[in-house]
């Protein structure tokens, strides 16, 4: 074997190695802190991340309407009994479990002496007194006259404090508003609608899960309209819709831009090259540059945030120039020269133009931010792969070219005689940098950052309207903003839920909030409930009751239960297992989170106009934190797009330092950096100019064009040794554009935002790049004419 | 004080218009006949004393005030004393308390409670099929030469009343009513004794306001 054939062999083996190795090892995370720098925002990034895989995001709410309540009950019962069925259905609720009752019964009865109050040492002293258990004793009296009596007279004997009413009056307040029963069955307070709530099996943002689920819904719908002889009318409120649209809406747009791209790109290279091999070989740098990426991810890390992949991936796309840039000077080259030799040709400029990539990305990997050091790895190594296969695997299998094609000719010699024109028209020469530096500067000028993720995503107002509508009926919380009690585990948690309670109580007291709903009416901390229960212990309260009563005109002897419960041994503290496997499973379901550090309880606000009054009452609550899903998400993102500029600015000085080391010569360090930095910067004023605010994705486009512009002047600086070749340069440059152009700037003609953004940045940067670098090695060479010349002109 | 019902009764113009011919006469009296004169009624008042035999007390717990009745199905009961306070039933809520405070209890997923409150409206505002459908009702008229007397009986058919109430027991003469006996499975029993009826009252904005506690709606 000759010693390349041996290298591609062995190269072939590396990358059937790496295959095997991603796919045994391949693992995908979506966990947001991974992305976070501060331990506070990583903290709230873990209950981001909690909360986007929470029961309460996996809940899913139909609105079921019809002509008259009726029918909407009964449409919404046999709806849920259709959708109960489904593997998908987690729990499924349309009314109070008929259990409920004798449940809240059994947890709460023998256990109602460890609610008596949210203030045990301050209250229970003079409720016990001689004075406040006469209140009682009338207050129980007032109430055998109440519609309630008969449940009353029953609780009596044994509860003459009425604390177990107490709980059921303070769970009948937590209860949300805009609903009541009829028939067993949710309906609004209008009567017109009747609710269903649903819980997922998969996450809500499982869209692949989630599509043919709502499309069983639909099936289910029409079934039961048809069955019941009623036209219903069911809205849906919860993430599903949305996720399952984004992901329609972006599979769509990326079908149909990507057949459009992958046809053009196959016609391009087939026109221009004339064959199948080179077509299959030119895609193989990217390949295996995603291999190698990814092996190179999961050894260091173990598993890759999906959000690395997809930013790696596009870095890793630069690398089609490689084969282009290899392909077209060995489409030039005299008749019979073996690929090996062509290769030489392009050899100092790929290599040097992979290195300064790769060094770009280097800054991400010295940002700190582990999200950022994944994909200067990733993308880093990817590159490395994809010259490493450009190198030792491309010119093995490339065939000779026995004589340049007629068209291949043409095309070549009418470049040529562009470019020799061109040169001696330096005024004209000196327009597009001009125009380039001047669009940067007015630019910068009125570029603005908006690191609001949500306009990354275009919602259907259809589907959005549709959600608000049914959450204003049943839900009056503020979607996103709520209060979380941290603890590192469930006691510590509770307790921090009633110190925040008591604040709120206050806050809604001073208008600061409409009102609020946690988990506290249902549960409270050990140390709240055996205060209470101490309370007790330390009185006198079943003689002192029993002389109250009598006093009111109650038989005292009918109150033996409630003297035999004060001193019997009391039951332990009700925890939250308790709940969980009880039917009141569904009243709590939404109010606890578990994150990898702890538990989080959670308290839903309603109308609050201003958050910032809250989170200062909140600022001496350990573990309290007040959270606005929207702004943590865009405080985050613009955090780490500052972060990363910084570095990336960093990277940008290392990679012409590097060039500057390897030229030496002030003219080629402007040829090989200057096309790139304008490209940046014209970009980014072009799309200001376009009325875009730019974005994460716009910034990780940029770095691409960055990327792929410092290659662009590297290569026709490397021309410059060969005035034969510098056709073939500016050619593949114009062919590597092209083929850039197909397969990422099509994507600017997509709906979908973030593709746009991807789409518009990488197509304007890249056909900036390929128009600013022939003319500035050209201006270049024309200024080393007029001073006296060194080996940018003189190698002719 | 009966007599004085059947007479402010019979000058009601909803009973004029029962087809039975049971309007001032007690002829033929039948419980048809008096749920559907009840259906006609435009509104209820009537004055109440309510006496309640429970088990946990020494002694009855005395109570008087004014009910209020607007078709199809809300009921005011305003008790004057021994203390002042409301309740407001509706066929959703029931909400109760007086000028400092109300509480509201929706009936929906509370059955018993419900079932208790609505053993009376189901009766005056004519609800036949609710009524069979709930009560094995018995009606016991006199003889129309004795005044027209009548009793009507409900013994509860389906759990959770069942359970709870053992018997109602109604009388009235020609269409009003004069007591509710209500007796518990417990043995705990309320006597309310109705006086001042008046079958054909109609209340004006301000008192639906005041009396019901409702906003501008019809009640």
């Amino acid at each position: 074997l000759r010693p390349e054939r041996r290298n591609a062999a062995v190269g072939l083996a590396v990358v059937g190695l790496l295959g095997v190795f991603v796919a045994t090892n391949m693992s995908v995370t979506t966990d947001m802190t991974h992305f976070l720098t501060s331990n506070d925002a990583q903290r709230q990034g873990r209950l981001a991340g909690a909360l986007a895989d929470s029961e309460l995001s996996r809940t899913l709410i139909l609105s079921v309407g019809a002509p008259s309540q009726q029918d909407a009950v009964r449409g919404a019962v046999a709806l849920a009994e259709r959708l109960a069925k489904h593997p998908e259905t987690a729990w499924i609720e349309r009314g109070v479990p008929t259990d409920i009752e004798s449940a809240v019964y059994e947890l709460y009865f023998q256990r109602r002496f460890h609610f008596l109050s949210e203030h045990p040492e301050t209250e229970l002293a003079e409720r016990f007194s001689p004075e406040g258990l006469d209140r009682v004793a009338a207050q129980l009296k007032e109430q055998l006259i109440l519609p309630t009596a008969p449940l009353i007279k029953r609780l009596a004997p044994a509860d003459p404090t009425q604390s177990f009413m107490a709980l059921l009056a303070r769970f009948e307040r937590a209860r949300p508003r805009g609903l009541r029963i009829e028939e067993d069955q949710f309906v609004t307070d209008d009567g017109k609608h009747a609710i269903i709530f649903l819980g997922t099996r998969s996450s809500p943002l499982d869209a692949r899960a989630q599509e043919p689920f709502l499309a069983s819904i639909d099936e289910a719908i029409a079934a039961v309209g048809r069955e019941l002889g009623v036209s219903l009318v069911v809205e849906r409120a919860g993430v599903h819709p949305f996720s399952v649209q984004a992901r329609r809406s972006i599979e769509s747009d990326i079908k149909r831009i990507s057949i459009v791209s992958t046809v053009a790109l196959i016609l391009l290279f087939l026109w221009f090259f004339r064959s199948f091999r080179i077509l299959g070989l030119a895609f193989a740098p990217i390949i295996v540059g995603l291999l190698g990426g990814l092996a190179a991810g999961l050894a260091f890390f173990g598993q890759i945030h999906g959000l690395t992949i997809a930013f790696a991936a596009t870095l890793i796309g630069s690398s089609i120039d490689y084969p282009v840039h290899f392909f077209t000077h060995h489409a030039l080259n005299e008749p019979g020269t073996r690929p090996t030799v062509s290769f030489s040709r392009v050899w100092p400029g790929l290599w040097l133009g992979t290195a300064t990539s790769i060094l770009g990305f280097g800054g991400l990997a010295a940002s700190g931010l582990p999200g950022l050091q994944e994909v200067a790895i990733v993308a880093g190594t990817g590159l490395g792969a994809a010259l490493a296969c450009t190198r030792y695997i491309l010119p093995v299998l490339t065939p000779v070219i026995q004589q340049t094609a007629p068209h291949q000719e043409r095309i070549a010699t009418r470049l040529t005689r562009l470019l020799q024109g061109l040169g001696q028209r330096r005024k004209l020469l000196l327009v597009v940098p001009l125009l380039a530096v001047a669009t940067t500067i007015v630019g910068l000028f009125f570029l603005r950052w908006n690191d609001d993720i949500g306009q990354l995503n275009r919602l259907d107002p259809a589907l959005v309207a549709e959600g608000d509508s049914v959450r204003g009926r049943v839900a009056h919380v503020e979607p996103g903003r709520l209060i979380v009690a941290f603890g590192p585990d469930e006691e510590t948690a509770l307790q921090t839920t009633e110190l925040i309670e008591g604040r709120l109580e206050a806050a809604k007291s001073q208008g600061l909030l409409g009102g609020f709903r946690s988990i506290h009416p249902f549960l409270w901390s050990k140390r709240l409930q055996r205060a209470n229960l101490e309370a007790v212990r330390t009185s006198d309260l079943g003689p002192a009751m029993s002389a109250a009563l009598g006093r009111a005109g109650f038989r005292e002897t009918g109150f033996q239960p409630f003297r035999d419960a004060v001193a019997a041994e009391p039951l332990a503290p009700l925890v939250w297992s308790d709940l969980k496997d009880s039917p009141l499973v569904s009243l709590i379901r939404p109010f606890r989170i578990q994150t990898s550090d702890g538990v989080g309880f959670l308290t839903f606000l309603e109308a609050v106009p201003d958050l910032a009054p809250l989170e200062a009452m909140l600022a001496d609550v350990p573990g309290a934190m007040v959270f606005d899903q929207r702004a943590f998400v865009s405080r985050t993102f613009g955090t780490y797009r500052e972060r990363a500029l910084l570095v990336v600015l960093i990277g940008m000085f290392a990679v012409l330092l590097l060039v500057a080391l390897w030229y030496r010569k002030w003219i080629l360090i402007l040829v090989a950096g200057a096309p790139a930095l304008l490209a940046c910067g014209s970009t980014a004023a072009i799309l200001t100019f376009l009325g875009d605010e730019l974005n994460l994705v716009h910034f990780v486009a940029l770095l691409l064009v960055f990327s792929m512009g410092v290659d662009y002047g590297i290569f026709m600086a490397e021309s410059r040794h060969h005035e034969a070749g510098r056709a073939a340069t500016v050619l593949g440059l114009a062919f590597a554009c092209g083929s850039t152009v197909l397969s990422f700037g099509l994507l600017g003609l997509s709906d979908n935002p973030a593709l746009r953004a991807l789409g518009l940045t990488t197509g304007i940067g890249i056909l900036a790049s390929l128009m600013l670098a022939p003319s500035v090695l050209l201006l270049s060479e024309n200024r080393a004419a007029t001073i006296g010349g060194d080996d940018v002109s003189t190698d002719t | 004080m009966c007599g004085a019902f059947a007479a402010l009764a019979a000058t009601s113009p909803a009973i004029a218009a029962e087809p039975t011919g049971s309007t001032g006469s007690n002829d033929n009296l039948s419980i048809d006949g008096l749920l559907a004169a009840f259906r006609r009624a435009p509104g209820i008042e009537a004055h109440f004393v309510e006496t309640r035999q429970i088990a946990l007390l020494a002694l009855p717990l005395e109570s008087n005030g004014v009910i209020y009745f607007a078709p199809p199905g809300v009921l005011a009961r305003h008790q004057t004393s021994p203390s002042a306070s409301f309740q407001i039933i509706e066929p959703t809520r029931v909400r109760f308390g007086n000028d400092s405070h109300t509480e509201t209890i929706q009936l929906g997923d509370k059955p018993v409670v419900k079932a208790f409150v609505d053993s009376f409206v189901t009766l005056i505002s004519g609800d036949k099929d609710t009524l069979y459908r709930l009560y094995t009702v018995a009606f016991k008229a006199a003889d129309p030469a004795q005044g027209g007397a009548w009793q009507l009986t409900l013994q509860p058919r389906v759990a959770p009343v069942s359970k709870i109430i053992a018997r109602i027991t109604l009388t009235g003469t020609g269409l009003v009513l004069s007591t509710m006996q209500l007796v518990e499975t417990g043995g705990d029993e309320t006597m309310t004794t109705f006086s001042n009826v008046n079958v054909a009252r109609t209340f004006i904005f301000d008192e639906r306001t005041k009396l019901f506690r409702l906003s501008g709606k019809q009640p």
